[in-house]
């Protein structure tokens, strides 16, 4: 720009600006640098050469009554800014954070829509806390020092917005200038021309230059523009604020220093070189509200930086980024850089049992570099080097790179901290909710009675629910709590290790709800049963989470719908059905789970033969299980609708010979429960399922799955009583031996009344075996019949009584 | 006048070949040895573009990156694998290849299970054996050996169809370049341009699956079913139009939409979701190359057989029936999705109450 000042232009999490920017560093020999950060790290940052300080880390600068509310600043070995404060501190020179304070923004933030919410809220501040939670963008709005990261939150606004133009933006018009150099991406451009060299000053100079012609034309088509939607307004004007604030810095920094280099986004560059009138600026920048803010470090991991920033230009690869500025570092050229990537490739393939031998890893350099050569790229980057992977290394076949793709390209670092660094947000939050709820952090062991009809109790009982989801056991529950009592006792005692869960759980957000509610979601991603996901959406009322058990809802729709496991489906319905039946005083949702189980029970009844047939014996048992469950679930819901396609489907798997015998029996009477079939009915399948021509353990088996439950039928059905009593008594001997161990487990089931209320009965001999040929038939016709097969049997032709013959033929 | 059926990639598109050489000209395009285009040619002459302002038709869809290294890999010395379920074009891009780089697609070893090692290495002549003696023109060469002996670029055909001993066979063609001749003590040594793209189809049963020794010495090019509903609606228009060109039928004027919901069904149920909505998939492949046999057949129908030019809901559902259902399982995914999906969209009743007849 001048003698005086040297302004440039990075990336953030650049790994070739970083090293490009030392190399410019030592070269210009500063005495001071500005750096595009909140005013508020101003103090903070020099901690970052102390002892024990491994980056990644972040730098968190929050608002102490809602710390959620928040600016994150994460830096890594391979960000310029992190490069830039290292070199400040080992060189003794000053730093200077020069960007708009966070205090301001987030003072912009408070738009008048959440105020209305808030002053409706009842006074109480756990509710504002949810509120606040919910409205939960206020973070994530600013929670990157990256402007792009703005402009696609703007983007979606826009799209839900659908009279909204969208704004021109940085990415269109360097999508521009990279499409002149034949790249579709002007992403995958910069990556080729910008982080995979390791440049130097000129690299910045020429930057300067193709920014200042990018943002000539962004100004030129903003200046086109007449309608703004209010969003759009707002995003101007605080880019405007910033600019004007980093140049409003830049000119007090004049008059201290004689070389200053300023390190800023690379789009801000034109900016800050622009003649502007201190008046001008100072108008944009007047009348702005700060808000006090606190600065907290917490210690990162490669993961979270790939996840929560999210934004398109940057760290969706860290571990790539590191390699690349280490290597950078060591000046070592494309070739070597990509020979050392592919055989780290190569050895987390071996880890995971995939063969992967030193000429694989020959094959794949070969191709990635003349991939590179083919797309016109200088040297290979992480595209051309998974596509070689995958051609060489793994036949093709994109599994094994899913699965070793979060170690090799995301990678496991974690960052640490110095001990004496100052306390977290989430620690601040929790003492701040221990002391609201009158509890007390006690060594000793402590009993804990809970009302829940009432708010301080229900709270208490949400707190500690939320903290052992973080794995902070600070209560145990004393009793099973059923989510329908109102009394939970907990026994407390606070532990000095729950530190470090809190450490951990800092991670995840900035106070208990948000943590607590984060470490569910992730859960739920992992867990593809639905028996899982129902008893994570219980644990989530339980804590009082609703915004976690809408996506969980959502997730359990997914899975649901395409499970194979009818058994898991079946026995997963009652405990949701029943969550759907309390769910009402814990906000659920209920339309949307009416839609899941409508889904389930579609595909639960469509499917239920073929789920039931060709199980072995213990897996029949297992399905009956699952059965009896749903058969509940069923009755609890009481729907027409589903009633029938429950009869429909017992109908079906009652006479489905490839079903275990037991199943036909239990699906038999829940038939009959459910008046899908008549008294009648039953009696002849329970004939033909004992008669003597079926096999004593089949019959036992069918026996066994009606009289499941099914105590009063015994009793007071006459019929079924005798037919019962028949069967016994025709058995063989060895059959009655063979059958007993089954009808012991059958009548072990009902209770001890019921059983001597069923011995009393037998005892008095009601049983008749004549009460059966009571009913209409025909003497004669028999007589013809028998006369028949006498002659068949060789019995001569006697004729034989039917009356002497009974029942048994 | 006869006409052929379908005529070669190389003879088809004559004219751009000879305009994308004329570019690889202009612009000095590095050419590795006997390529009659640059690698660079090569990609355009199969993703299409735009040559000297004169446009280059796509040829195969949505897969520019998996050409990029298919390309890539024909420039080291490395054979190629195309490899992918059936139906998603690898013959197709295996002939474009061919006919980019060596300008010549016909040198192909279709690989069938009862192959022998003569049809992939040489043969004898045995009349000349015998009458003359056993000299080098006594050899019937093989389109592999032509490919060596010209440096160009040879076919293989369903690679993995192919007995595990005779696909062995190509392991020293591959890794020395030489096919070694022991009755005559001589050696076929490869000549530069050479080398070999064989395709294979993993959902096949009954396939000899690929030695180590010899799949190391494949770059494999997985080709998958394709990723958006407007490339796949593409591939299926442009066939149509193609085979209709072919028989000389008029193309119904229901024929885009039609497509359109063929290719929706498929989707949805190889992803196994609609909309919002999640659902089981069934077995089958469910490829491209399967909804272009259902339209056709359908306008087949409706152009012999039906009292209308249009295309009736009742011919897709005989073809959508065949392509879904291959299992007994199928059946039930399928009425599922009647049930869940088709019969909640106004548009596809007539559709539902077709396939509902015979599912």
């Amino acid at each position: 720009m001048d003698d005086q000042v040297a302004l440039l232009g990075i990336r953030h999490h650049g790994p070739g600006c970083a090293h490009a920017l030392r190399l410019a560093l030592q070269q210009l020999q500063p005495d001071v640098i500005l750096l595009e950060g909140a005013e508020e790290l101003d103090s903070s940052w020099p901690l970052m050469a102390s002892a024990g300080m491994k980056p990644p880390v972040a730098q968190l600068v929050y608002d102490p009554k809602q710390p959620q509310r928040c600016v994150i600043y994460p830096w890594a070995e391979f960000s310029p800014e992190w490069q830039a404060m290292r070199y400040a501190s080992e060189q003794g020179i000053p730093l200077r954070m020069i960007d708009l304070p966070a205090g301001i923004r987030l003072a912009a933030e408070d738009n008048p829509e959440k105020a209305d919410a808030d002053a409706n809220s009842e006074p109480d501040t756990q509710a504002d806390a949810q509120a606040a939670a919910t409205s939960e963008p206020v973070s994530a709005d600013v929670s990157e020092a990256e402007e792009e990261l703005a402009e696609e939150e703007l983007a979606e606004e826009e799209q839900a917005d659908e009279y909204a133009e969208p704004l021109p933006n940085s990415s269109q018009m360097l999508d521009r200038i990279s499409a002149s150099a034949g790249f579709a991406d002007h992403e995958v451009w910069w990556d080729a021309s910008i982080e995979r060299h390791s440049g130097n000053l000129a690299m910045f100079e020429a930057l300067q230059e193709l920014m200042t012609e990018a943002r000539n034309q962004y100004e030129q088509e903003l200046q086109q523009r007449e309608h703004f939607t209010p969003a759009q307004q707002q995003h101007l004007q605080l880019e405007q604020q910033r600019e004007a604030w980093m140049r409003t810095q830049l000119r007090k920094a004049r008059k201290e220093f004689q070389r200053i280099v300023v390190i800023c986004g690379a789009w801000h560059v034109p900016a800050l070189a622009a003649k502007v009138a201190v008046k001008d600026d100072n108008a944009v920048l007047k009348g702005l509200k700060k808000q006090k803010l606190e600065v907290a470090w917490v210690p990162y991991n490669f993961q979270r930086l790939s996840q929560d920033s999210g934004y398109g230009a940057g760290v969706e690869s860290p571990a790539w980024y590191q390699h690349l500025f280490s290597h950078h570092q060591s000046g070592s050229d494309a070739e070597q850089t990509s020979i050392q990537w592919l055989i780290r490739t190569a050895g987390i393939l071996r880890q995971h049992g995939f063969d992967c031998s030193s000429a694989h890893v020959i094959e794949a350099v070969r191709l990635a570099m003349n991939l590179a050569a083919l797309r016109g790229q200088a040297t290979p980057g992480l595209q051309e080097m998974l596509d070689a992977t995958r051609s060489v290394m793994t036949e093709g076949r994109q599994g094994p790179l899913d699965q070793i793709f979060d170690r090799l390209v995301i990678g496991d670092c974690l960052g640490e901290l110095p001990a004496e660094i100052p306390s977290l947000p989430i620690e601040q939050d929790l003492d701040a909710e221990i002391r609201r709820l009158r509890l007390k952090k006690l060594s000793t062991q402590e009993l804990l009675s809970l009302d829940l009809r009432k708010d301080s109790g229900l709270e208490r009982s949400q707190l500690l629910h939320r903290l052992q989801v973080l794995d902070i056991p600070w209560g145990k529950h004393r009793h099973s709590s059923g989510t329908g009592t109102f009394k939970e006792d907990w026994l407390l005692q606070w532990q000095p290790e729950f530190a470090i869960s809190l450490l951990d759980a800092s991670l995840l957000g900035n106070t208990v709800l948000l943590a607590s509610q984060k470490r569910l979601v992730e859960q739920l991603a992992d867990s593809q049963q639905v028996a899982d996901v129902v008893e994570l959406i219980n644990r989530m009322l339980l804590c009082h989470l609703p915004d976690a058990v809408h996506s969980a809802v959502e997730h359990l729709q997914s899975i649901a719908a395409v499970s194979a496991d009818l058994q898991d489906m079946m026995s997963a319905l009652l405990p949701l059905v029943q969550l759907m039946r309390y769910g009402s005083v814990r906000k659920l949702d209920a339309d949307a789970l009416d839609h899941v189980v409508d889904s389930m029970i579609i595909r639960i009844c469509n499917g239920l033969t073929s789920a039931s047939a060709c199980l072995d014996r213990d897996s029949s048992y297992r399905m009956l299980e699952a059965m009896e469950a749903l058969h509940s679930a069923i009755k609890l819901l009481d729907s027409p609708d589903y009633n029938q396609r429950w009869i429909q489907a017992l109908a079906d798997v009652s006479v489905f010979d490839g079903v275990h015998a037991v199943l036909r029996g239990r699906s038999s009477r829940m038939l009959h429960d459910q008046q899908g079939i008549s008294d009648e009915t039953l009696n002849q399948r329970f004939r033909l399922n004992v008669s003597a021509c079926a096999d004593p353990e089949q019959a036992a088996a069918w026996v066994e799955g009606l009289l499941l439950n099914a105590a009063a039928a015994v009793l007071y059905d006459d019929v079924l009583f005798s037919l019962l009593d028949d069967w016994l008594m025709q058995l063989a001997d060895d059959d009655y031996l063979r059958v007993l161990p089954m009808l012991r487990r059958s009548l072990s089931e009902f209770s001890s009344t019921e059983l001597q209320q069923i011995g009393d009965r037998v005892l008095q001999g009601s049983h008749s075996s004549h009460d059966l040929l009571a009913c209409d038939y025909s003497d004669e016709l028999a007589q013809q019949a028998i006369a028949t097969l006498s002659r068949l049997l060789g019995l001569g032709s006697t004729p034989i009584s039917a009356a002497t013959t009974g029942v048994t033929p | 006048m006869k006409e052929q059926i379908k005529p070669l990639a190389e003879q088809r598109f004559e004219d751009e070949i000879r305009l994308l050489q004329a570019w690889d000209e202009a612009n000095q395009h590095p050419k590795p040895p006997r390529w009659q285009l640059s690698p660079k040619a090569v990609v355009r002459f199969i993703c299409g573009g735009e040559v000297n302002g004169q446009p280059i038709q796509c040829k195969y869809f949505g897969a520019d990156r998996q050409v990029e290294v298919a390309v890539a890999t024909l420039t080291t010395d490395r054979a190629l694998l195309l490899y992918g379920p059936p139906g998603t074009g690898k013959s197709t891009l295996s002939e474009l290849l061919a006919a980019g780089i060596s300008g010549n697609s016909q040198l192909i070893v279709q690989g069938t299970a009862g192959i022998s090692e003569e049809k992939v290495l040489y043969e004898w002549d045995y009349a000349h054996r015998l009458s003359k003696g056993t000299d080098i023109n006594a050899l019937v060469k093989t389109p592999i050996f032509r490919a060596m002996e010209d440096g160009a670029i040879a076919r293989v055909e369903e690679l993995t169809r192919i007995p595990s001993d005779v696909q062995d066979a190509l392991i020293t063609i591959l890794s020395e370049k030489m096919m070694p001749i022991p009755e005559l003590n001589e050696v076929v040594m490869a000549n530069r341009g050479f080398n070999i793209i064989a395709t294979a189809n993993d959902k096949d049963k009954g396939v000899n699956d690929l030695s180590k020794a010899l799949s190391r010495r494949f770059n494999t090019v997985r080709l998958e079913l394709p990723t958006d509903a407007e490339t796949e609606t593409q591939i299926v228009r442009s066939n149509i139009d193609k085979l209709c060109r072919g028989q000389s039928l008029p193309v119904p004027t229901n024929t885009d939409a039609e497509i359109r919901r063929v290719v929706k069904i498929f989707r949805e149920l190889r992803e196994g979701q609609a909309g919002t909505e999640k659902l089981e998939k069934p077995s089958a492949t469910m490829s491209p190359a399967e909804a272009i046999s259902v339209v056709s057949q359908a306008i087949n129908m409706a152009a012999y057989l039906g009292d209308n030019p249009q295309i009736d809901a009742s011919h897709i559902a005989n073809g959508l029936e065949g392509v879904v259902v291959k299992e007994a399982e199928d059946r039930q995914v399928f009425r599922n999705y009647l049930d869940r999906v088709l019969k909640t969209r106004a548009a596809d009743r007539d559709l539902e109450a077709a396939l509902r007849a015979i599912v």
